[in-house]
């Protein structure tokens, strides 16, 4: 007996009756009363077994235990598919009505609690494995055999399962506690929050996901922390704000991409927080975008020797660095990235050479949007000072060198926006290493009067920048992540 | 300024200033329920802290307790924890085991300041080291089969440096 043992009687029951109901009128009176008084019987037993009281139950407990045997087994699954109907009750959130099923469930049982939580085991462990078996006891030889083969799909599950019934409850076990006991503390005595609380900090506000994934290879505790899905969330959150949708359902990006005119593929739906974090496209923060400009240019000629004619060599580099609260810093400089990266470290600077602004991400399109950092005296000196730089190593840098001269003459009302689109692709080396240049202008702000100039977006005055990791950007934690 | 009394888990009595005190929300919360703010001669039971951190985690309150003035507005504030004070970092050159207990009794005390910058200070422990690493540092015996292990290294691989 199992399944919905007893539920199904009442089934069986009406059709029994209405099939029988034409062969009864034939019958002898006697075989008709003797039949009534059986199925009478028949059915109080069903009533009781549906709706047993109390002191029913326990004269059947203590029946059964007067005569353990076969009874034994049947106890058991009856008490097991009554708790599996109230964990389905609960789960679709019936409480009240899940209660009485409880009840009965742990008086035929009243270790049914831990009985059904080894059987679920049973089945989980079914589940890991990808034939997805579904017949139990015949197939769990094998099922173990392959489970030591087979890479474990899920080890979030699989680890949850492992800490369940070992550490005492902790999460990790320490290398020196093997048998002696200490009263020293150890990380491992932290409750799971307060290591949650420490990760957000191992992330901290730059999003250092690499520190944490290195963290969930410590040990099966650590891996449950730096999996959990709150943590992914929130750093998710902070690289795609208001657009970062939900997990299965991402409409809100696609439709802001479309009113912005670009195409971009559809999103597709993630699984987890994590996995949009690694797979959406977005921008790497824990480095700069580099890209370097090589141009000649022909000189003036001398003034000694008319066939001489000096031909020069302009090189710079162009530096894009993103920072995760929506804030991006580009630098454009003579410098070899060695030392410029280090002067786009600090994140709170104000230098006239670092243009400051904003960035957004729809789908693999990136906008930034740049402003001057006001400082006109400065900005005049940088300027001679760019001049003077030896023709080799000249931070020219065309076009907006010449936007730099107008500023100055600017007086404080007027501004300068600088407008650029980028395209987010993977390289061969890691993800979202590149940006290739879609759109540059500049919006000049000069007595109410707006003027926009596009810039001619040649591949060879601006070639994709190239992702560099700069170590220095993530040592140390500035804030938590929240 | 009135005092209080402390009474650490090993019976040790710590008298002092209430404004130090007032750096534990726990505390603070706790007097002002029980109105004892004005009160001389409160007894307050911390069953869950010995001495030795009692007295560390006291003698960080009352350094801080001028810039720790309590402050219900600045619950929005950003945290600014970036600037470790020099006098924090050297407090904080403790023992694993100080260290733990440091951020169980601010935790349990509630004293924002303490809590963040210990936190702080295992989480650097750990920031841009190798598992191994950490494991070394933090005495973690590595729990997983090679198996477990190659998977994990896998499901990583996306953010290897290269």
């Amino acid at each position: 007996m199992s399944g919905g043992g007893f539920e199904t009687p009442g089934g069986d029951d009406e059709s029994a009756e209405s099939s029988s109901s034409l062969a009864l009128s034939n019958m002898p009176q006697e075989f008709r009363t003797a039949l009534e008084e059986f199925r009478a019987d028949w059915q109080k037993e069903i009533k009781q077994k549906i709706e047993p009281n109390e002191k029913e139950l326990n004269n059947r407990d203590l029946q059964r235990d007067a005569h353990p045997g076969s009874n034994e087994i049947d106890k058991e699954n009856l008490a097991q598919n009554l708790y599996r109907k109230a964990v389905d009750l609960e789960q679709k959130g019936k409480v009240y009505d899940a209660i009485p099923y409880y009840r009965r469930a742990v008086q035929i049982e009243p270790n049914i609690e831990f009985k059904y939580y080894e059987y679920q085991k049973l089945k989980v462990q079914q589940r890991v494995l990808p034939e997805q078996h579904t017949n139990s006891s015949e197939n769990l030889q094998l099922v173990k055999f392959e489970d030591e083969l087979e890479l474990c799909k899920d080890l979030y599950e699989k680890f949850q399962k492992d800490l369940s019934h070992s550490y005492h409850g902790k999460l990790m076990q320490s290398t020196l506690d093997f048998g002696t006991i200490s009263t020293e503390m150890h990380i491992s005595d932290l409750p799971p929050e307060l290591l949650l609380y420490i990760l957000r900090w191992v992330i901290s506000a730059q999003l250092d996901m690499r520190s944490l994934e290195q963290c969930s290879a410590v040990c099966k505790g650590f891996y449950l922390c730096a999996r959990d899905d709150e943590l992914w969330r929130l750093a998710c959150i902070k690289v795609w704000g208001p657009n970062v949708g939900t997990l299965s359902h991402t409409d809100l990006d696609k439709t802001t991409t479309t009113t912005k005119g670009v195409d971009c593929p559809l999103i597709p739906r993630y699984t987890t927080w994590r996995q949009m974090f690694i797979e959406r496209e977005r921008v790497l923060f824990n480095g700069c975008y580099i890209s370097k400009t090589t141009y000649l240019r022909m000189g003036e000629n001398s003034f000694q020797d008319q066939y001489y004619r000096p031909v020069q060599l302009v090189e710079y580099y162009r530096y894009l660095r993103f920072l995760t609260d929506g804030t991006v810093f580009m630098m454009t400089s003579a410098d070899e990235p060695a030392q410029a990266v280090t002067r786009l470290r600090n994140i709170n600077q104000n230098k006239t050479e670092i243009l400051k602004g904003q960035f957004r991400l729809y789908g693999n399109t990136l906008s930034i949007v740049l402003k001057k950092q006001q400082q006109p005296q400065l900005q005049t000196k940088f300027i001679s000072a760019s001049t003077n730089l030896p023709s080799t190593g000249t931070m020219v840098y065309g076009r907006q060198r010449r936007s730099n001269v107008t500023l100055v003459d600017d007086n404080a009302g007027n501004s300068t926006k600088y407008c650029l689109e980028f395209r987010i692709l993977n390289t061969t080396k890691r993800k979202f290493g590149q940006l290739v240049w879609v759109h540059y202008s500049i919006v000049q702000t000069r007595n109410k009067h707006e003027t926009t100039s596009e810039f001619d977006l040649s591949p060879s005055k601006y070639p994709p920048l190239w992702f560099s990791i700069v170590r220095s950007y993530h040592s140390d934690a500035d804030k938590p992540l929240i | 300024m009135p005092n209080i009394q402390l009474q650490s888990s090993d019976n040790e009595f710590f008298n002092i200033d209430v404004q130090v005190a007032r750096c534990s929300g726990t505390i603070k919360t706790l007097l002002e329920d029980c109105g004892m703010e004005s009160g001389d001669n409160v007894i307050v039971p911390l069953p869950n802290i010995n001495s030795e951190i009692l007295r560390q985690v006291l003698n960080w309150a009352n350094y801080h307790k001028d810039d720790l003035q309590p402050n219900e507005d600045d619950e929005n504030k950003k945290k600014r924890t970036d600037d470790i004070s020099l006098w924090d970092a050297e407090f904080l050159k403790v023992d694993q085991d100080t260290l733990i207990n440091l951020i169980f009794a601010a935790n349990y005390l509630d004293i924002k300041g303490l809590f963040e910058v210990a936190c702080k200070t295992v989480a650097n422990m750990m920031k841009g080291k190798t598992p191994a690493e950490i494991r070394k540092t933090f005495n973690i015996r590595n729990d997983f089969t090679p198996v477990e292990e190659e998977q994990i290294r896998r499901e990583n691989e996306w953010c290897e440096q290269k």
